[in-house]
């Protein structure tokens, strides 16, 4: 930010690993952490963190005359998106595994089925 | 009746509608010729004998052939089984895994999901959020005083002194980076390669993804990764604000953009330095 003369700052990693948060948005003050996972390439964190950053721009600069844009009410669209994130990520990992753990499944039914089978034909 | 023994004609038997023609045959088996030798009427004994070792195969035969189906039916039946137990214990394992009131997966997504509404709906969080939007309201004049202090202050970090400081720490730790990958022989396209995306960098990826939201806004946004800043070359992508947004001010966002691990510190230190 000091480099840049910048108001704020945003960060987006490669991936969630490599982040020190655990969410795909995660704001400091002027200071947003984002993940942008380049095998998913999900903007929707981006996005968000980019709207919040503009946000406290805006709020930084606009002092006094804040009534002149609703920043109140962007940045709290923001936090509910950021919580929304969240419970996607959430959601989501548990689907994968539940998705793998039926596939799993699916598996070892064909191979007893498969199984039976073989020896209903040799029977 | 006298058995009269006869020569070795040739056999001739048949089927003739619902009877069987014998004719010509010798048969040389032991208790056949004593059954038939001391009957009182060899020709009926030996028809006695022929039906009777007829029932005796088929009655015998059957039972071999019930024998067989019994036992191939409790071989099936048992691997079956076997097989029906293995299928309901790996359903079993798998519910388990998912629905499990205390461990299973379900509970702990709904474990999750509950934390983070709450979190959602945290009234205290709520206040946290709006008071400092109030407190940058209202502490305009109290930050644009301490913004004035800080500039002499040789001990803040936003004084000349401390930024000249603070840059000759980074100018000190690139050229140890450099030195780093130097040693280690690591060539641009090794670096091109891990960094990649579908054939592309991952900052100019990020870079569209930025351009993209900008559009939106009217913003401007500027890859500068190559361009020097007011110190280095720190930051890859500026953002300028819309200026009908922000009259008489310019507003700037800088994006950092990262493909390798950093601690909470360094990504605070980097954000700082960009």
């Amino acid at each position: 930010m000091k480099n840049r003369d910048a108001d704020a700052g945003v960060i987006v990693f490669s991936r969630q690993e490599k982040a020190p948060t655990s969410a795909p948005l995660q704001p400091f003050g002027s200071k947003f952490v984002v993940v942008l996972d380049k095998d998913d390439l999900d903007e929707r964190a981006l996005r968000l963190g980019i709207a919040a950053a503009r946000c406290t721009v805006l709020r930084q600069l606009s002092g006094n005359r804040a009534e002149a844009v609703d920043v109140d009410g962007v940045l709290s669209l923001v936090d509910e998106g950021q919580r929304v994130l969240v419970a996607r990520s959430t959601v989501r990992r548990f689907l994968t595994q539940a998705g793998n753990s039926v596939d799993e499944l699916v598996d070892t039914l064909d191979d007893i089925l498969r199984q039976i089978a073989a020896r209903l034909r040799s029977s | 009746m006298t058995v009269v023994p006869i020569g070795e004609p040739e056999a001739n038997v048949f089927v003739d509608g619902h009877q069987v023609v014998i004719r010509n045959m010798v048969i040389d088996d032991a208790d056949l010729v004593q059954f038939v030798g001391t009957a009182d009427d060899p020709e009926l004994e030996l028809r006695d004998i022929t039906c009777l070792g007829a029932n005796v195969k088929r009655i015998t035969q059957t039972s071999v052939d019930v024998a067989v189906v019994e036992k191939q039916f409790a071989d099936l039946e048992h691997r079956f089984d076997e097989d029906l137990t293995m299928a309901v214990e790996a359903m079993n394992k798998t519910a388990d895994s998912y629905l499990n009131p205390k461990t299973g997966a379900f509970r702990e997504m709904l474990d999750e999901v509950e934390s983070n509404f709450d979190a959602a709906f945290d009234p205290d969080s709520k206040v946290g959020v709006l008071a400092k939007f109030e407190g940058i309201l209202t502490g305009g004049h109290a930050d644009m005083e301490k913004t004035i202090r800080d500039l002499v202050d040789p001990g803040s970090p936003k004084s000349p002194l401390a930024r000249f400081t603070a840059d000759l720490k980074e100018l000190r730790d690139i050229t140890i980076d450099i030195g780093t990958k130097l040693a280690v022989g690591q060539t641009e396209a090794e670096v091109l390669e891990l960094t990649a995306v579908k054939g592309r960098k991952f900052e100019e990826v990020v870079f569209e993804s930025v351009a993209g939201v900008a559009s939106l806004f009217g913003d401007e946004p500027t890859p500068v990764g190559d361009q020097t800043g007011t110190v280095n070359k720190c930051g890859d992508i500026l953002l300028t604000v819309n200026p009908d947004d922000t009259p008489g001010a310019t507003g700037r966002i800088v994006v950092e953009v990262k493909d390798r691990k950093l601690s909470m510190r360094e990504t605070h230190a980097e954000l700082e330095r960009g």
